[in-house]
């Protein structure tokens, strides 16, 4: 018997077409994605460490000056006291500083009538440093109103908001070192950081 | 008398065919069928759940920073297959604030890093690290051909710059994982 | 010399019977010489018109296929001027799947078989077809099939078809050079043949 094979795997090599580049490799793309809202948080306020001059301390959110008028003069004893806020803004946002009496104001409802020579609203100038950027408010009691100051801050900010008050010696709506009326005086200071 | 040389009488003349060695009853002839099969990868398919990793809002909005509980539901690949060896190799990029371009204020960042995994492939599963300054764990070898699923997962989550800073607010912040398998050598 | 061949001749004459002395003294005499001749009985198959056939790239590379065997036309090989010259022969094919050289397991839903029919037509009444049944790892690929006598003598061209192209459960196909093998046997048909 007479076999002939003729097996010539080296012709199969030769002729054998190479795959083409796309089929070498795959890729599968899986996007991640996510977003962060605007935010501005800002904490309870705490007194700030150092010297706080006739200021009795925060309570809460109110600071009680613990003398208000000198003695025998009833003039307006200085005053001044630092306050922090923790704050953040996510956003390039605005800060914005509203004085609800625009100054100290006797928070009996009925107004005052002015006797003259009299102290009847105490100006006090509020300062407030927040990411780099310094502004103040003078509530300057002339009249009672809303007062406001805004500044626009073109960037994120984080880290803590400084408020200063201060109340000079003598300070008066009418006439420096004027007695002041009796009564209980208040403002409402607030510090909104909203968008711009 | 004629003499007859009856020379054959004695002897007879045999015909026969020549040499049985060069022919036979039966003949087989045959002939070799050759044929090839490409090295070559699929990368499969995702199914039902789309390709993309939606993370949804990424802080807590109260505080501004990173949500700790940051998390997706892994992706599988459904019908991926290599008909020879090959490599799997795993990819990130940072998910960075899309809008938001320029350097970041400070006690801000706008990148969040992650670490995407690439399992079922390969024995070690396939990790990259968008924080890490290399990841050697990025491509695993099969030395195999393989058919089979690969889940793809992303975790460890984390504020790049420091966990104190917090993220600039952006709607989108985006971020690619892209997974890739290679005819190896 | 002479006498020597007298004596041979008259030898030879008296050593065969009957023949020589029946005719004694006349002047014809008749020798005979038998002749004898014996044709074995011979099958050859005509060198097959390609001695490799090349299927080329045999999975498809794209589409819902992909990774497995692609369609694969029919492939011919003639093997000319086959001849038997005699009575009841019949055509053997021998067919074993392509499989490929790559040594390592195979993996759950691949294949490193290709299976194949062959068809050698155009000697008997009926073609003899054989079918490749490898598994998936490439184990038992060869099979056999034996067609119907040819009754008479026969010259022809043997034709061999090869169809049907399959991988075993339309697994994946792993990476490689596959080769496999046709043989033909064409010979006396045994028992009278299939």
């Amino acid at each position: 018997m007479t076999r002939v094979a003729l097996l010539l795997a080296s012709v199969a090599v030769a002729t054998a077409m190479p795959a083409t580049a796309q089929n070498r490799s795959a890729t599968t793309n899986m996007p991640v994605i996510g977003s962060a809202p605007q935010i501005c948080v800002l904490q309870p306020p705490r007194l700030a460490p150092g010297a706080q001059t006739n200021f009795r301390g925060l309570s809460g959110e109110t600071l009680q000056i613990d003398q208000m008028v000198d003695s025998t003069t009833l003039a307006t004893n200085a005053a001044s006291a630092s306050v922090q806020f923790d704050a953040v803004c996510s956003f390039p946002h605005r800060l914005r500083l509203e004085s609800q009496n625009n100054g100290l104001w006797r928070t009996s409802e009925l107004p005052p009538t002015p006797s003259a020579g009299f102290t009847y609203a105490v100006p006090y100038r509020a300062e407030v440093s927040w990411a780099g950027v310094n502004t103040a408010l003078d509530a300057d009691a002339l009249s009672r109103r809303v007062a406001e100051r805004g500044v626009t801050i073109d960037r994120p900010g984080a880290g803590t908001l400084e408020l200063r008050i201060e109340i000079q010696q003598g300070a008066s709506n009418v006439r420096a070192n004027a007695p002041v009326i009796a009564g209980y005086y208040g403002d409402t200071l607030r510090i909104v950081l909203e968008p711009q | 008398m004629t003499h007859s040389l009856i020379l054959a009488a004695g002897a007879f003349v045999a015909l026969t065919a020549g040499s049985a060695a060069a022919q036979s009853a039966t003949d087989t002839k045959s002939f070799a069928v050759v044929g090839n099969v490409p090295a070559l990868c699929s990368g499969g398919t995702i199914v039902g759940t789309g390709s993309t990793f939606d993370l949804g809002v990424l802080i807590d909005t109260t505080t501004g920073l990173l949500r700790t509980d940051l998390a997706a539901p892994p992706k599988v690949l459904t019908g991926s297959f290599c008909s020879s060896r090959s490599t799997i190799t795993v990819n990130a990029t940072p998910m960075a604030a899309q809008n938001f371009t320029a350097a970041p204020p400070a006690g801000f960042s706008r990148t969040v890093d992650y670490t995407a995994t690439a399992s079922g492939w390969t024995a070690t599963a396939a990790t990259f690290a968008t924080g890490a300054g290399s990841n050697p764990g990025a491509i695993q070898t099969r030395p195999t051909a393989f058919s089979g699923d690969i889940n793809v997962s992303i975790g460890t989550f984390a504020t790049n710059g420091g966990s104190g800073l917090r993220l600039v607010s952006d709607t989108s912040y985006l971020g690619l994982v892209t997974v890739t398998l290679a005819v190896a050598n | 010399m002479k006498a020597l061949m007298i004596g041979i001749a008259a030898t030879a004459a008296a050593m065969v019977p009957g023949t020589a002395l029946a005719q004694a003294a006349g002047d014809t005499s008749t020798g005979q010489v038998i002749v004898n001749g014996n044709v074995a009985r011979l099958c050859i198959l005509g060198a097959p018109s390609r001695a490799t056939v090349d299927l080329g790239q045999m999975a498809a590379t794209s589409g819902t296929r992909v990774g497995r065997i692609a369609v694969l036309g029919d492939q011919s090989v003639t093997l000319p001027n086959s001849f038997c010259n005699f009575a009841g022969s019949a055509l053997t094919v021998q067919v074993t799947a392509l499989v490929s050289a790559d040594a390592s397991p195979v993996q759950p839903g691949f294949a490193k078989a290709v299976n194949y029919t062959a068809t050698a037509s155009n000697w008997a009444l009926s073609p003899t077809a054989a079918t490749s049944a490898a598994s998936a790892s490439g184990a038992t690929p060869t099979a056999t099939s034996t067609g119907v006598t040819q009754p008479a003598p026969k010259i022809a061209d043997v034709n061999v078809t090869l169809s049907g192209f399959t991988a075993p459960s339309d697994a994946l196909l792993t990476a490689g050079i596959y080769s496999g093998l046709v043989v033909v046997t064409l010979g006396p048909a045994v028992g009278g043949g299939s």
